[in-house]
C-alpha cells in the first residue's frame, strides 16, 4: 500500500517534471533511458546497451564508433551552414553530401557525437539510436572493420588506407560475401581459410547491422517521410475492417468478402509480418503474465503485431506503440517528447513479467557503463609501475602506494565479478571471458597475500602482472561481440559443478601463474638487478612453493571434480577429452616440479625455471586445448589468439633462458651462492 | 639386483615417467583432431606402445603407452615407500597421497578394462531392452522360426575382419555355416543408378536377399575415426549347408537401421541374416512415455532434454517411472543411463541414451578424496610449520 500523500507528491512532480520538460524543448534525447530498456536477446533479458555495445563489438572490435574529422564536421554539423568548400570536401570524403534523406535529418537533428583527445566518437547507444530510428543516416557510418585484403577485394573496395567501412560501402558487394560465407560455414571451422574466416565473420556483422536498422525497435524499411505508427495505425484498421465484415458475415449468414485493395493490404501485411517474426530476433514486448507458455518467449516487431490478431491489442502494453512514437520524435528533433515517451516506456512493463526482473536490467546497464574490470586493468598497471619505482629508487613509500593501489584495483575487480555473478545468477566461471577474468582476481589476491607476508613488492608486482595481463585477455576476448553473460547450454547449465569444478580449477590457473611469475620476477631480477639480494631470492623461492602447493591441490581437486561431473552427467570419469587433458598436464608438472625439488634433482635456479615452464603449460591448458576444437569444452576461437600464445611462449623460454646468465649481484661467499 | 631396486624406486625414474605421461597426454591430444577421442583413448592411453603421429610416412615419435606409464609408476612408488618410508606424521601425507594415487591409477586399469559404453535407442511410446555398441558390429543369423522365441547367433567383428575366402565359420545350433567373401570397415550401400557417381563402388554382386533384388553397389571408404563419425559396415558372406552352398548376401549396418530383414529358408526354417551394430541385451526395459527439449526462448540454444521412462524390471515389483536428463542418469541394475541424443522426425520422436556400465566406478572417488586429503595434510604441516616460524620470530 502506497500512502495517498506520496502517491500525490509524486503525480505533483511528475507533472512539474513534464512542464519543465516542455519548457526546455531544446533539451537533449535522453540516450541512457533508452539504453536502459529491456530486450530479450540470445535467451536471456537485458538492456539495449548490451546490445549496442555487443554489436559494435561484433562489427569492430570496439564499444564505440570512430569518426574521421571530415566524418565528424559532416555528421555532427547543420547542413544549412556548410560552405561550398566544405561540401566539396565531404565530397571528397566520400560522404553523402547529396543525399537528401541524410541532409535532412542531419538538419532536424546533428548526430550526439562526442569529442575527447582521442577524436571524435559516437557511444554505442547512440549508434543504437541511429541505426534503429534513422538507419539511413547510418548506413554512412564506418562501423565494419576488415582488416583482410582479400575479403576487401571480394566486396571490390579499393581503399588503401582504412579498413573501416560503411553499410552503403559494404552492400553492394554483400551478395558475394554471403555466397563466399556459405561455403566456408561447411568447412571445418580448423580448415577455413582466414579469407573464409573473414568473409564469414563479416556476412555475420552485416547481418546484425540489417536486422538492427530493419526489425528491432521499428520497422526500418520505410521511407523516411513515412512514421512507422502510419504503418500500425494500417494494420490496426484493416484487421478492425476484417473483423467487422467477418462478425457481419456471421450475423446475416452472407458470404461477403472484404474489398479487394483492403484484402490485398491485409495479405501483404500478414506474410510481411510473418517474415519479420521469423527473422527478427529482438524480444520487445514480454508475454501477458497469465499466458501459461512455457518458453516465455517475447515478442519482437513482427510477432507483436500479429498477435494483435490473436487477440492481444498493440496497446497492452504499448511497448511498440511508444518505440514507434520515439522513433518519429527522434527523427523530428522533438526531444522532450522523445524523452516524455521514452519514459512512459521504461513504466510500461508489467512487473511480473516473464524473465524481467528490473533490478538485475539496470545493475546490468549500470556494470556496463561503470567498466569495473578495464578500471581494474588501469589500477593493477599503475601498482606495477609503482613496485618499479619503488625497485628503482629503494625506497618503501611507492611500495605502499601501490600495494594499496593494487588493494583497489582488486576490490573493484571484486565488485565486477559479483555483480555479474548476482546479474547471471551463476557462478563466476562460465565461459572463457569469465575464466580469464576469473584467473586475474585469483592471483591478485594471493599476490596481495604474498605482500603482506615480506612486504617487498614482488607479491604486487606479480599481482599487477597477472591481473593486467589476464583483464586484458579477457578484453580481448569479449572484443568478439559475443555476449560474456550468455546462457548456458544443456550440458553445462549446473550450477553446483561450475560452481566447484570450473571454480577450483579456474584458482589452480591463478596459483600457477602466481607462482610461475614469482620464479619469473626472480629470475629477472637475478639477472638484471645489481642490489637483488640472496634473501630476497630465498624468500621468493619460499613464496613460490606456497603458491605451487596450493596450485597442486587446487589443480588436482579441480580436475578430478570435473572427472565427477563427467561421471554423473555421461558416465565417464575420465573422458580423454582435449581440456581434461590439459587440466591432466598441469596435475602432472606440478607432481614433477614437486619431485624434483624433493629429490634435490634440480638447482635453486632450475626450480624457478620449471616454475616458469609451468606458465606455458598452464597457458596451453587453458587456451591451447579450445584451439584443437575437438571435445565438449572447445568453445571457439580466433586465430589472434594462437599469436598471442605463440608470443607468450617465446616470453617464458627467454624468461627461462636468464636463469642461466650469471647474476648480476656481486657474489658472496657461501653455498647459498648459486642462487 | 639391490642397484636394479634402488633405481626402480628412485625420484629420477618418478620424474621421467611423470614427464613420459606428459608427453603422451599432449602428443595423443594434438592426435585427437585428426583420430578422434575413442581411437586415441584406445591407442595411447589404453596401450603399452604407441607412436605419434599414429597415422604418417616419414618420421614418427615413439611413445611408452598408459599402460606400461601406469604400471611403470606403480612399480616406482611401491619400490619407493618400501625403500624410504618410515611411519611419522610428517609422512603421512605424502603417504596418504600416493595410496589415492596408485589407486587411481588401479581403477584407470579397470575402467579401461570393464567399461563398456552403448546406445540405446527408444521410440516415444515404445520399449527397449538392449542397446547397441558405437563402434563394434556383429553377423547375426536368427532362427524365426519358433512362434515364441528366436534363436540368435552372433559373429563378433573381430573374426568378420578376419575375413577369408577359405575359412568357414561354424554358427552353432544350426545346420549352416558362413563365409566371409569381404568386410569393409565403412562402406555406404547404394543403388545401382547412384554407383556411377560414387568413386570406387563396385556392384556386390551377390545372388541372394536385396542386394541381389536391388542390384545393390558399395564403396568402400577408409575408416573415419572423427568424433562423429559413422562408418557403414558391410559384408558379404557366403552360407553353407554342410558343403554346399546357399547363396551370397550383402550385409551392411545401415540396411539393417532402415530396411526389412533379409531372410533365407532352409530345411523348413526360416533364418533372417543381418550386419547390425553389437547389441546388449538387458534383463528388463525400459518405455520411453515422453521426451522434451527445451531451448532458451527465442533461440536455438539447448536448454534441457529430458526423457520420461519407466522401467519395467521382472526382479521387481511393478514399475517406476524416472525422468532422465542432462546431468541427471538413472543408475539401474548395474548400468548407468544418460540423456545423450535425440531424433525429431517424420516418424516421431526418439531418445538415444547413453548406456554405461562401469562396476569400478566408485574407486576414482575414493582415489580423490585420498589425494585432495593427503596434500591437504602434507601442505597443511608445512604451512603450519611456516607460520609458527614466523610467529616465532
Amino acid at each position: 500500500m502506497e500512502f495517498a500523500p506520496i502517491r500525490l507528491l509524486r503525480a505533483l512532480s511528475a507533472g512539474l517534471l513534464l512542464t519543465v520538460a516542455s519548457a526546455h524543448a531544446s533539451e537533449t534525447f535522453d540516450t541512457r533511458a533508452m539504453a536502459a530498456l529491456p530486450v530479450q536477446y540470445g535467451g536471456r533479458i537485458h538492456p539495449l546497451d548490451t546490445l549496442a555495445r555487443n554489436s559494435l563489438l561484433l562489427l569492430r572490435g570496439k564499444q564505440t564508433v570512430a569518426f574521421s574529422r571530415a566524418e565528424a564536421e559532416f555528421f555532427a554539423g547543420n547542413p544549412a551552414s556548410w560552405t561550398d568548400a566544405q561540401r566539396e570536401s565531404f565530397r571528397k570524403a566520400g560522404l553523402p553530401v547529396d543525399d537528401k534523406s541524410v541532409t535532412d535529418a542531419l538538419a532536424a537533428r546533428p548526430v550526439p557525437l562526442s569529442r575527447s583527445a582521442f577524436g571524435n566518437s559516437l557511444a554505442a547507444d547512440a549508434w543504437l539510436a541511429e541505426v534503429a530510428f534513422r538507419p539511413w543516416v547510418a548506413r554512412h557510418f564506418r562501423v565494419f572493420r576488415i582488416d583482410n585484403e582479400e575479403v576487401q577485394q571480394a566486396i571490390g573496395l579499393k581503399v588503401a588506407d582504412r579498413n573501416q567501412f560503411s553499410w552503403a560501402e559494404i552492400a553492394p558487394g554483400m551478395p558475394r560475401v554471403a555466397d563466399a560465407s556459405m561455403h566456408a560455414s561447411a568447412k571445418q571451422p580448423g580448415e577455413r581459410t582466414p579469407f573464409e574466416n573473414g568473409v564469414m565473420k563479416l556476412a555475420r556483422a552485416a547481418e546484425r547491422h540489417r536486422r538492427l536498422s530493419t526489425l528491432t525497435l521499428v520497422p526500418g524499411d520505410l521511407p523516411p517521410g513515412v512514421p512507422p505508427i502510419r504503418e500500425y495505425w494500417t494494420w490496426m484498421n484493416t484487421l478492425a475492417a476484417a473483423s467487422e465484415k467477418q462478425s457481419a458475415n456471421k450475423a446475416t449468414g452472407a458470404d461477403a468478402a472484404l474489398d479487394p485493395t483492403s484484402e490485398k493490404i491485409l495479405n501483404t501485411l500478414i506474410e510481411r509480418y510473418r517474415d519479420m517474426e521469423a527473422n527478427g530476433d529482438t524480444g520487445l514486448v514480454p508475454p501477458p503474465a497469465s499466458a501459461p507458455e512455457a518458453s516465455g518467449k517475447w515478442s519482437n516487431i513482427g510477432g507483436a503485431l500479429l498477435d494483435v490478431m490473436r487477440g492481444r491489442p498493440l496497446g497492452d502494453p504499448p511497448i511498440l506503440l511508444l518505440y514507434a512514437e520515439i522513433a518519429d520524435a527522434y527523427r523530428t528533433g522533438d526531444n522532450a517528447l522523445a524523452n516524455a515517451r521514452l519514459a512512459a516506456l521504461a513504466a510500461a512493463y508489467p512487473e511480473n513479467a516473464p524473465g524481467l526482473q528490473p533490478a538485475k536490467v539496470r545493475a546490468e546497464h549500470a556494470f556496463n557503463r561503470l567498466e569495473p574490470f578495464y578500471k581494474g586493468a588501469c589500477l593493477y598497471l599503475l601498482a606495477g609501475l609503482a613496485v618499479l619505482a619503488g625497485w628503482i629508487t629503494s625506497r618503501r613509500l611507492p611500495l605502499r602506494l601501490a600495494f594499496w593501489t593494487l588493494a583497489t584495483g582488486a576490490l573493484i575487480h571484486t565488485a565486477g565479478i559479483v555483480a555479474r555473478m548476482w546479474i547471471q545468477d551463476r557462478p563466476p566461471v562460465t565461459n572463457l571471458y569469465s575464466s580469464a577474468v576469473f584467473v586475474g582476481w585469483g592471483a591478485a589476491l594471493l599476490g596481495l597475500l604474498v605482500e603482506r607476508f615480506w612486504r617487498n613488492g614482488v607479491g604486487t608486482a606479480v599481482a599487477a602482472m597477472v591481473g593486467f595481463a589476464s583483464l586484458v585477455i579477457a578484453h580481448q576476448l569479449g572484443a568478439t561481440g559475443d555476449d560474456s553473460l550468455e546462457v548456458m547450454r544443456a550440458v553445462l547449465d549446473s550450477n553446483f559443478w561450475l560452481a566447484t569444478h570450473v571454480v577450483v580449477i579456474t584458482l589452480g590457473y591463478s596459483a600457477m601463474f602466481v607462482a610461475g611469475f614469482l620464479a619469473a620476477t626472480s629470475l629477472a631480477r637475478r639477472a638484471l638487478d645489481r642490489t637483488f639480494s640472496e634473501d630476497t631470492a630465498r624468500t621468493i623461492a619460499r613464496a613460490a612453493y606456497g603458491a605451487l602447493a596450493f596450485a597442486a591441490i587446487t589443480a588436482f581437486v579441480g580436475t578430478m571434480l570435473g572427472g565427477i561431473w563427467a561421471d554423473q552427467s555421461w558416465g565417464r570419469f575420465w573422458g580423454w577429452d582435449p581440456k581434461e587433458n590439459g587440466a591432466l598436464l598441469i596435475v602432472l608438472w606440478c607432481a614433477v616440479v614437486l619431485h624434483a625439488r624433493l629429490g634435490g634433482l634440480v638447482s635453486p635456479v632450475g626450480f624457478l625455471q620449471l616454475l616458469v615452464v609451468g606458465n606455458i603449460v598452464t597457458a596451453w591448458s587453458w587456451f591451447g586445448t579450445n584451439m584443437l576444437g575437438v571435445g565438449l569444452h572447445s568453445y571457439g576461437f580466433t586465430d589472434a589468439a594462437f599469436a598471442g600464445l605463440t608470443a607468450f611462449v617465446v616470453s617464458q623460454i627467454a624468461v627461462i633462458a636468464l636463469g642461466w646468465l650469471s647474476p648480476r649481484a656481486p657474489r658472496k661467499e657461501g653455498p647459498a651462492a648459486s642462487l | 639386483m639391490k642397484k636394479f631396486f634402488h633405481h626402480l624406486g628412485s625420484m629420477r625414474l618418478t620424474v621421467a615417467l611423470l614427464l613420459a605421461a606428459m608427453a603422451l597426454v599432449f602428443f595423443g591430444t594434438l592426435d585427437q583432431t585428426r583420430y578422434g577421442i575413442h581411437l586415441v583413448q584406445k591407442s595411447y592411453f589404453e596401450s603399452w606402445l604407441c607412436v605419434f603421429p599414429l597415422k604418417a610416412d616419414g618420421f614418427r615419435l615413439p611413445l611408452p603407452g598408459g599402460f606400461l606409464v601406469g604400471s611403470l609408476l606403480t612399480l616406482n612408488l611401491l619400490a619407493a615407500h618400501f625403500r624410504y618410508f618410515r611411519p611419522s606424521l610428517a609422512r603421512a601425507g605424502i603417504a596418504v597421497t600416493h595410496a589415492g594415487v596408485l589407486l587411481l591409477v588401479v581403477s584407470g586399469f579397470l575402467t579401461a578394462a570393464l567399461q563398456r559404453e552403448t546406445l540405446m535407442r527408444i521410440g516415444e511410446g515404445e520399449s527397449a531392452g538392449w542397446s547397441s555398441d558405437l563402434h563394434e558390429s556383429e553377423l547375426v543369423v536368427i532362427d524365426t522360426s519358433a512362434p515364441d522365441e528366436d534363436r540368435v547367433v552372433a559373429v563378433p567383428e573381430a573374426l568378420l575382419r578376419r575375413e577369408s575366402a577359405a575359412g568357414r565359420i561354424e554358427l552353432p545350433g544350426m545346420p549352416l555355416k558362413a563365409t566371409i567373401r569381404a568386410f569393409h570397415a565403412n562402406a555406404p550401400v547404394v543403388g545401382p543408378a547412384m554407383a556411377g557417381s560414387l568413386p570406387g563402388a563396385r556392384l556386390a554382386g551377390v545372388d541372394n536377399g536385396l542386394g541381389a533384388g536391388s542390384r545393390l553397389a558399395f564403396a568402400p571408404l577408409a575408416e573415419d575415426f572423427s568424433p562423429n563419425a559413422r562408418n557403414s559396415r558391410t559384408a558379404l558372406v557366403e552360407l553353407f549347408a554342410g558343403d554346399t552352398s546357399l547363396g551370397t548376401w550383402l550385409v551392411n549396418t545401415d540396411l539393417a537401421a532402415s530396411m526389412p530383414a533379409q531372410t533365407l529358408e532352409h530345411a523348413g526354417r526360416t533364418y533372417e541374416i543381418a550386419l547390425r551394430m553389437k547389441r546388449t541385451h538387458f534383463p528388463f526395459t525400459l518405455h520411453l512415455t515422453k521426451f522434451t527439449f527445451d531451448k532458451y526462448p527465442g533461440t536455438e540454444i539447448p536448454r534441457n532434454f529430458a526423457s520420461d521412462v519407466i522401467i519395467r524390471d521382472p526382479r521387481e515389483a511393478g514399475e517406476r517411472a524416472v525422468t532422465i536428463s542432462m546431468n541427471k542418469p538413472l543408475r539401474h541394475g548395474g548400468h548407468t543411463f544418460y540423456q545423450a541424443a535425440f531424433n525429431q522426425g517424420s516418424e516421431g520422436t526418439a531418445t538415444t541414451l547413453q548406456v554405461v556400465r562401469n562396476p569400478g566406478y566408485i574407486l576414482p572417488y575414493l582415489a580423490v578424496g585420498l589425494v585432495g586429503l593427503g596434500m591437504t595434510i602434507h601442505f597443511g604441516i608445512a604451512l603450519a610449520r611456516f607460520l609458527a616460524s614466523r610467529a616465532g620470530k
